[in-house]
Parts: structure tokens; C-alpha cells; sequence
């Protein structure tokens, strides 16, 4: 992965982490990579794999059973609401780019729906 | 202690090439004496033979005296084989250092950083070049007898007269320095000997410490303590004891010198010196 | 916790090191950092005692780094630092037989890790292996602190990678890390702190993700700010 060296690390690791959730290429009850092991993988500094581990455990991402491997989530009522806000974000930065083109939302709504319809013909 | 024995190995490992050319050149050296000395004499004999019948062995003799052991020992060959030895070794002891802290490798990193004491590094190169000299001494007893078995083979016999060996050492010449006669003098000339290296190598320390500064410093107390020393034997002081009791004195100082000139090193080694 | 408090190093009057404090803890990765010639090098061999400081005080766990506390401590210098007719097998028996520390799993793993032959001269090998068998013997070490002096100047592309394949391995983990270099793009996501040093001083010690957080610049950029203003 090629990170933002401008943004924190730890941060777009919990992004990472969140689209992958939604995407669901990680499952829920899924394990995942110990510190050391993710920080080997993505080739940064353990501790910001840690803060990153923490901070999902804080948000109810991940949840660590004793001294074993942390795991994805199992709460779908989590997973949703991930899913929502992560929805909400796109819309939002599509938004304002929108804004900032100046098209009417009439025209954006036309605009999306024909290119939702290309992108997956029925 | 421990790493005192590891790098003193290591060391003795680094100088065995060396020290390998020096025995080689010493014996060598010392061969050629023996049989300069077999040719000269032998030929004088036979020569004297030859020239006539009127010339006996007594004749020969009454001459020139019997040939003896000392004809090699005092033969320039071999001086010139323990005055080689000498220099060598005093190269090799300055050598010890610089390599580690000059050239390329830079390997005064590596003995610095090594866990432990830092005087197992000076003791280690004070150890080997005292190897070199007893390992020397050592062989040069053997060399002796070896040399002197052979020439006393060669030499026509009602010439040769044995003498012990070590009357053949004669007082001032360069082997008299390597193996004095006496065990009172042995303990003389190496203690002196012994403490100047620790003061030789106070003076490389320095170079190594605060370099050309520290040099000229440590040149500058040497000159001091050396002109007070002299000027205090100047006093006169020295004729109020007895030979004796100026042997002990000497070799006192001889201590106190090694001795203080060592903890000078450590302090060097410890704190103020640099790769 | 390594501490360095008011170092100061001169060179008669010329003052290369001046009032220097900054701490190392055990489980972080520091990079020394500064244009060429500022002191990086001075500063590690201060640490190390290989050079003699003028004032200031260097402690681990709050004692004087004193020669007997050097096993706690790897240090690998910028070259390496050992006879050139040494094998390689024989810089690490060198090594094993002086540090009671020496992992020799470890060793024999880097040995397979960076393809050396133990046999091999040193004299007879090329810069980049050169340097990774200076790796190799540094991290061979199970110490708490490893000290790196600009492991990556002189090396060609391939060597850094194989390199730094081990820094972001196990290697390195939970140890207090000290690394001189102003190459910081290979080593930038490996860092918690940056210590930056101009004309001998400390200018700037920071955590690289608080200045990613508050300020969203790159560790680049600073360097940028403080040394072409």
C-alpha cells in the first residue's frame, strides 16, 4: 500500500481497514495480522500500527479476545453503519466537487443515473 | 580477563606472519655467522698446514690461541641478526597500534565499542610484543646451543676448545642486552626496558588522544622530569649509596615508571582517546 | 532509556556540538538527521565513547554509558570497520567470541537473508555487501539499542531494499533504534521521531505523525523548511 506522507499513517491504516470491512474482503470474526506482522506487510512503524489497532478498537472495529489475534468485527449493526459512513463521506466530497463545477442538480442526478445504469447493465 | 585472553590471542594471531619473517631472518642471520667463521678459521688452519711442515698444532696455537664459540658470538653477523630483532620489534611494537587506527579498516571502532574493559585492549598489545621479546629470548637460548654444537663439529678438533655457553655471551655487544649474564642484570635492563615501552606507548596514546598537540605535551613533561632527574643525580645524592642500594633504586624507579605509565595509558585508552 | 544531556563537542575553539539533549527510548525509531558534515557522525561516535566529548552527560537507564554497558547497546558504523583479510565467517566468530549477546540463529538467518558467502574475503567483496555484512554483525546483536551511522550512503538500490526489508522485520522490533541519515525518503514510514541538527545544535524533535496530524506536512517538507529557509 502507498501511503499519504502528508496524513497520518495510522489514520489511512484505519481507512484501509474500513473499506475493506465494507468491501467485505475482510469478514467479520475474520483474524487479522498481528502489529508486527502488519507492520512488516505495509513496511511502517509498529507503533503507528498499534495506535491504528487501538483507535478501531476504540471505534468497535476490531475486538481482541485475550492473547489472541485481534478479529474483525462481528456486529452488523456495526458493519452498516461503517458502511452508511463511508457512503455519507463519498457523497459528501462528491458534493462539493459538484459545487464547485457548478452543474444544476437536476443535470447531476440525470448525469448519475445514466452513468449508474453503464456501469452495471441489468 | 576473558577478553583480555580473546584479544590477546587475537593479537599473536595478527603478528604470527611477522613474527614468523623475524625468526627466520634472526636464525638465518646467526647461520651465517657460523659458517663465516667456520670458513675464516679453517682456512687460516689449513692454510698453516699447508705452508709448511714445520708448522705444528702447537705452533698454530702458540699463535693464535685455541678457536672457541666466541669467534661466532662476537662475529658482526651476529650482532647485526639481534640488533635487527631489536628494531623489528620495536617497529612492529609502534605497528601494534597504528594499523587499528590508521589505513583503511579502521578497526579501532570495533576494539573501542567491544563490551568489557578497554585496558584488555592495551593489555593484549603489551602481552604480545612481551611474548615477542620472551619468545625471542627463548630461541635465541636455543639458537645457541644448536650454533654452537655445529661449529664445534666443523672445527678441527685440538683447535676448538668448548667453553660454557654462557661465558661466550660477551659484555657489550648486542646479545649481552638479549640474554644478560646475570639474573641482577636482566632485571635491570628489563625493567628499563619494560618501562620505557609503557612510556613509548604513552607518547603513541597521546598521538592518538589529542594528536600532534599531545605529543609535543607529553615531549614537553619527558624533557622536564628528565632534566629534574639529572639535575637532582647532579646533586650528588647518588654518592651517599651504595651500589646496592643504587641497584634497588633503580629498579624502583623502574617500577613506579612502568607502573604509573600504565594507569596514564588506561586513562588514555578509557577516556581521551579517539578513532 | 538512553539520555543525552548538554553534550558538547569542540575541536580547540570550533564548536561542532553544542548544548545537545534529547532522549532515546526503547521502543521507538529516531532519525538523527542534518546535511552533510553537521555532526550526525560526531554525535554517534560521542554516544559510543569513541571520541571524547568536552561536557554533557550520556546515561542509559540513568548510569554513565561506561564500556562495560556496551553490550546493551549495537552499534553500527558507517563502514565496516574490520580487517580486510577476514573472512566473513570470521568477523562474526570475532563478534560471538567478545559479545555474550551474539544470536548466532540470528546471524545464520541474515547469512541466508542477504546471500553471503562466509567464506568470502572481505577485501574481495563489493561496497554493498560490505555493507551487509556490517549489518549482519549489527544485528546479530540481541542488544536494546541499536545506533546506525548512514546505513544506506554508498549502497546501490537492491542492497537498500534488502536492507530495509530487515528494518521493517522483526529485527528491529521494540527496540530503541537511533538512525544518522539524511536520506529520509527510504526510511520515512519507519520513524516515530526526527531529531534535525544544524551548525551543532538541535533545531527540531518531533513525533512524524503529530506533525502528518496537525500540521499535514511530510517529513520532507520539514527538512525543507529548516535547512533551505
Amino acid at each position: 500500500m502507498i501511503f499519504d506522507k502528508r496524513s497520518p499513517v495510522y489514520e489511512q491504516i484505519i481507512e484501509m481497514y474500513k473499506q475493506k470491512i465494507v468491501s467485505g474482503d475482510f469478514q467479520p470474526g475474520q483474524e487479522i495480522p498481528s502489529r508486527r506482522e502488519l507492520a512488516t506487510q505495509l513496511k511502517v512503524n509498529p507503533n503507528t500500527v498499534q495506535r491504528a489497532f487501538k483507535e478501531m478498537e476504540g471505534l468497535d472495529l476490531i475486538f481482541t479476545d485475550g492473547n489472541a489475534l485481534s478479529r474483525i468485527t462481528e456486529n452488523q449493526e456495526k458493519i452498516q453503519s461503517l458502511r452508511q459512513g463511508i457512503l455519507e463521506d463519498a457523497i459528501l466530497s462528491f458534493i462539493d466537487t459538484v459545487r464547485i463545477v457548478g452543474l444544476e442538480d437536476e443535470a447531476v442526478l440525470h448525469l448519475i443515473e445514466t452513468r449508474l445504469k453503464e456501469g452495471h447493465p441489468k | 580477563m576473558k577478553k583480555f585472553m580473546e584479544l590477546w590471542a587475537f593479537e599473536w594471531n595478527r603478528a604470527k606472519r611477522f613474527y614468523g619473517f623475524l625468526i627466520i631472518l634472526v636464525a638465518g642471520l646467526q647461520a651465517y655467522a657460523v659458517f663465516h667463521e667456520y670458513r675464516f678459521w679453517k682456512g687460516s688452519y689449513e692454510r698453516m698446514l699447508r705452508a709448511g711442515s714445520e708448522n705444528t698444532l702447537e705452533g698454530y696455537l702458540n699463535n693464535n690461541g685455541y678457536i672457541s664459540f666466541d669467534a661466532v658470538t662476537n662475529n658482526s653477523f651476529f650482532g647485526f641478526s639481534i640488533v635487527t630483532a631489536i628494531f623489528c620489534l620495536l617497529f612492529y611494537a609502534v605497528a601494534i597500534w597504528y594499523q587499528d587506527w590508521t589505513g583503511k579498516d579502521r578497526f579501532s571502532f570495533r576494539l573501542l565499542s567491544l563490551p568489557g574493559s578497554r585496558f584488555s585492549v592495551y593489555a593484549a598489545k603489551f602481552a604480545t610484543i612481551w611474548l615477542m621479546i620472551t619468545g625471542l629470548q627463548a630461541l635465541q637460548i636455543g639458537l645457541l646451543f644448536v650454533e654452537e654444537l655445529i661449529f664445534s663439529g666443523l672445527m678441527p678438533a685440538g683447535v676448538y676448545m668448548d667453553l660454557p655457553l654462557q661465558s661466550v655471551i660477551p659484555t657489550s655487544s648486542p646479545l649481552s642486552l638479549a640474554l644478560p649474564g646475570s639474573f641482577s642484570s636482566y632485571l635491570f635492563y628489563y625493567s628499563a626496558g619494560y618501562a620505557a615501552l609503557t612510556l613509548g606507548y604513552t607518547f603513541i596514546l597521546m598521538h592518538l588522544s589529542v594528536r600532534w598537540r599531545g605529543v609535543i605535551l607529553a615531549g614537553v613533561v619527558a624533557s622536564v622530569l628528565l632534566v629534574s632527574a639529572l639535575l637532582f643525580l647532579r646533586t650528588g645524592v647518588s654518592s651517599f649509596l651504595y651500589a646496592e642500594e643504587k641497584y634497588w633504586a633503580a629498579i624502583s624507579i623502574h617500577t613506579i615508571l612502568f607502573i604509573a605509565g600504565t594507569r596514564i595509558n588506561d586513562y588514555l585508552l578509557k577516556n581521551r582517546i579517539s578513532v | 532509556m538512553i539520555e543525552i544531556k548538554n553534550l558538547q563537542k569542540s575541536y580547540g575553539k570550533k564548536a561542532i556540538l553544542e548544548n545537545i539533549s534529547f532522549t532515546i527510548n526503547q521502543n521507538e525509531v529516531i532519525c538523527l538527521t542534518g546535511l552533510n558534515g553537521t555532526g550526525k557522525t560526531t554525535l554517534m561516535n560521542c554516544i559510543m565513547g569513541l571520541i571524547p566529548r568536552n561536557s554533557g552527560s550520556i546515561t542509559i537507564d540513568g548510569a554513565d554509558i561506561q564500556h562495560q554497558l556496551y553490550e546493551r547497546i549495537s552499534y553500527i558504523p558507517d563502514s565496516l570497520t574490520m580487517p580486510r583479510w577476514m573472512t566473513v565467517a570470521e568477523t562474526m566468530q570475532f563478534m560471538a567470541t567478545h559479545y555474550p549477546n551474539w544470536n548466532a540463529t540470528k546471524a545464520d538467518e541474515l547469512l541466508a537473508f542477504f546471500r553471503l558467502e562466509p567464506d568470502a574475503q572481505l577485501k574481495n567483496l563489493s561496497k554493498g555487501n560490505c555493507a551487509k555484512v556490517n549489518f549482519l554483525l549489527g544485528l546479530s546483536l540481541d542488544a536494546d539499542y541499536y545506533l546506525m551511522d548512514e546505513p544506506f550512503s554508498g549502497i546501490d538500490v537492491f542492497a537498500r531494499e534488502d536492507i530495509l526489508e530487515v528494518f521493517t522485520s522483526k529485527f528491529v522490533q521494540d527496540k530503541g533504534v537511533l538512525i544518522a541519515t539524511h536520506h529520509m525518503d527510504e526510511v520515512e514510514m519507519l520513524l516515530d521521531r526526527i531529531v534535525m541538527l544544524r551548525n551543532g545544535r538541535i533545531v527540531k524533535d518531533f513525533y512524524a505523525e503529530d506533525i502528518r496530524q496537525t500540521e499535514g506536512k511530510a517529513i520532507i517538507d520539514v527538512m525543507r523548511e529548516v535547512y533551505q529557509p
